[in-house]
């Protein structure tokens, strides 16, 4: 159920304008940090969403200036592509008013809209930032796919080469067969 | 990490979908710690990467859905007609189960550092295999656990008589963990211990493991005399929470000095045995009780949050206890959250009229009620708590009786000046929750802020709160209704919120 105030019935002009009023303000009061990817596109970031990656952290640690001044905070090893989903999912999450209904469904449109590949780049990503709740949901997500899986698919998915010997394989098998797992 | 020599090089530059393999070993264990252990085993046979990559577990968690197959389930025990049967299904799944476990404890040798043991399966005293159990948590310990939680009945509705797991003390212990590991210096980590169906009985010299413990949960538990509570007891210098619920042969609690100086938050839920609880402490804050009239003996200066449950059964009907001694017990009483049956609105206006809470400041009711609200009762609270600031009323009213005329001339007066924060949850648009609603705007002079909620909460323990979605009655049109109704009565410094 949406949380709403009810309002005063007679003045709901007021009521708006006030709301844009405080809007304002904390988009005023909301201090930004400037994030360049490795692709050399810059982000302005609120802070308290930067402060949440531990790269970030990180770096304002070693050089505390980068806060207040106008130098962008690199970040080596994340393309643009990645930093915007990876933000998508920050804002959502941070957002106050978001039920847990919400995020779940918020939580599965994403993950369906990444391929394999992005899936990837986002969880290395997301390794390199040190954001941790995005990559437990990315290694859960991970670990869903591959569950119930037969090894072929695992290996595909993965993009394992097989470098057991065809007995040494039958071996590891029986060895494992009471995980009741059915390999394929 | 005991990684492979990678002979296959060129997968990694010809194949672009070999992605995640280049992933350092730690994240795709922590991908494999998302999987079941039988999951997680299963990908030893992808290649010799992966040989090893699952036996490097942060948590060890043994219960039926790592361990076993589908067909070993505990519910698959009615498939067989016959008692013979059953126990021989039983037999054979908790021989399956030890196996398994064994099996892939021998891959996991070499780990570093466990934080948490959790075992699920049914264990009885000296019945099979339990020297197994010992040993898994001798392994735990060895690897610096953090915690260790052990429910060791699998079928909850079952109760004593039945021989229990006697849990390990001298493993977790200084003296027995030294002998197993055959280091001098061995030190335990365990900090939380969370313990269902099983027997705690320390002795005098093997209870020096428990010194590290902060939190300390038992459900069911076995705690053998009052000399073992003690030995217990004696040793949690560092416990900061302690649970007891339905535990046995526990007749007096006693916390005094000089044991658990940094005790907290006590929850003694259901103990039947109990007769006597004697808290002198000094570090004591909140105290849960629930359960039968028992003797309470006080002294605890910091304790000021009680929660508790008032039953209006016909033995606490005269009393009300154990309400009734809180203004003797705990004076000192800043929140109090109190769990009511139906009709104690009559009884609490008829028994606690002769008593004040001085120092309490919060107060969450949850009432039950099957009829009617009572705002008489609400007026009674505010006269009982004079420096009350903040009360909550969580109702859950079951039958609508609700076409009965309003009374609109009978609201008691009973003026107050310090309560400022009223919330009201559980709200369904009834006349008589309108009418307390309508009673605290007109009496509460300084009040500030009003919420009124639709969805119900209860109470869960240890401070944690449940909600529920509001009635399939409330709507747009009933909101609508409740505000028109409050606003005329709120002045205009109270801020109205309803939900």
């Amino acid at each position: 159920m949406a949380e709403e105030t009810e309002s005063t019935k007679t003045e709901p002009l007021k009521t708006a304008e006030e709301e844009f009023k405080k809007l304002e303000i904390t988009e005023e009061e909301e201090s930004e940090l400037k994030l360049e990817t490795s692709d050399h596109v810059t982000f302005m970031v609120e802070a308290s969403i930067a402060m949440k990656f531990g790269a970030v952290q990180q770096y304002l640690e070693v050089s505390p200036a980068a806060s207040a001044s106008a130098t962008a905070i690199p970040l080596h090893n994340v393309a643009s592509r990645e930093l915007i989903l990876i933000l998508e999912y920050y804002r959502m999450h941070d957002w106050v008013d978001a039920g847990e209904r919400d995020l779940k469904e918020f939580d599965e449109r994403f993950l369906k809209d990444l391929n394999y590949e992005e899936l990837k780049e986002l969880l290395l990503a997301a390794n390199y930032l040190n954001v941790e709740k995005l990559f437990n949901f990315l290694t859960k997500s991970i670990a869903n796919i591959i569950r119930n899986k037969d090894v072929e698919f695992v290996r595909t998915f993965f993009g394992i080469d097989n470098d057991y010997t065809p007995e040494e394989e039958a071996a590891y098998r029986e060895e494992n067969a009471w995980a009741g797992v059915k390999f394929v | 990490m005991k990684n492979q020599k990678r002979k296959k090089q060129r997968v990694l530059k010809c194949n672009k979908d070999d992605y995640i393999s280049k992933l350092p070993n730690d994240i795709l264990c922590k991908i494999l710690s998302s999987l079941t252990v039988k999951e997680a085993v299963k990908t030893s046979v992808l290649s010799s990467k992966w040989k090893h990559l699952y036996a490097n577990p942060i948590n060890l968690t043994f219960d039926e859905v790592n361990m076993l197959k589908r067909d070993h389930f505990a519910s698959n025990v009615w498939h067989y007609q016959s008692e013979v049967l059953r126990f021989i299904f039983k037999y054979n799944r908790t021989l399956a189960f030890v196996s398994n476990v064994n099996q892939y404890l021998s891959h996991v040798g070499q780990v570093q550092k466990i934080d948490k043991l959790n075992v699920c399966f049914t264990f009885c005293h000296n019945g099979y295999n339990t020297t197994d159990l010992d040993q898994w948590i001798r392994l735990a310990i060895k690897g610096n656990v953090e915690e260790i939680d052990l429910c060791l009945m699998e079928e909850e509705h079952l109760s004593p008589p039945y021989d229990v797991y006697v849990f390990p003390c001298d493993v977790v212990g200084n003296e027995g963990g030294c002998a197993g590991a055959g280091a001098s210096g061995f030190k335990s980590y365990l900090k939380h211990l969370r313990l269902a169906h099983c027997v705690l009985a320390p002795h005098k010299h093997y209870n020096t493991g428990f010194s590290t413990l902060t939190t300390m949960e038992l459900f069911k538990v076995d705690l053998k005399s009052e000399e073992h509570i003690q030995f217990l007891l004696s040793s949690c210098n560092n416990l900061e929470w302690l649970g007891l619920s339905k535990c046995y042969n526990m007749e007096n609690l006693r916390i005094e000095h000089p044991f658990c100086q940094k005790l907290k938050f006590l929850n003694v839920n259901f103990c039947q045995q109990l007769k006597a609880l004697v808290l002198h402490s000094a570090s004591l804050e909140t105290l849960e009780y629930v359960g039968e009239k028992v003797e309470f003996s006080f002294d605890a200066p910091r304790l000021t949050t009680f929660y508790s449950r008032v039953s209006d059964s016909t033995a606490c009907h005269r009393e009300v206890w154990p309400v009734c001694r809180l203004p003797y017990d705990l004076p000192q009483l800043e929140t109090l959250i109190m769990e009511c049956n139906c009709s104690m609105g009559e009884v609490m206006t008829r028994r606690l009229h002769t008593f004040t809470f001085p120092r309490l400041r919060h107060l969450e009711i949850i009432e039950v009620a099957r009829f009617r609200q009572d705002p008489w009762w609400v007026a009674k609270i505010l006269e009982l708590c004079p420096i009350l600031g903040r009360l909550e009323l969580h109702l859950r009213s079951y039958f609508c009786i609700d076409e009965e005329t309003r009374k609109s001339d009978g609201h008691p007066r009973c003026p107050h000046n310090h309560l400022k924060e009223v919330v009201i949850t559980g709200f369904r648009g009834h006349s008589s929750e309108i009418e307390i609603a309508i009673l605290l705007l007109r009496n509460g002079i300084a009040l500030e802020k009003m919420t009124i909620d639709p969805r119900s909460k209860s109470y869960r323990g240890n401070g944690k709160w449940d909600h529920s979605e509001a009635c399939e009655n409330w709507n747009r049109e009933v909101r609508q209704m409740v505000h028109k109704l409050l606003k005329q009565e709120a002045n205009s410094a109270v801020e109205l919120l309803i939900k």
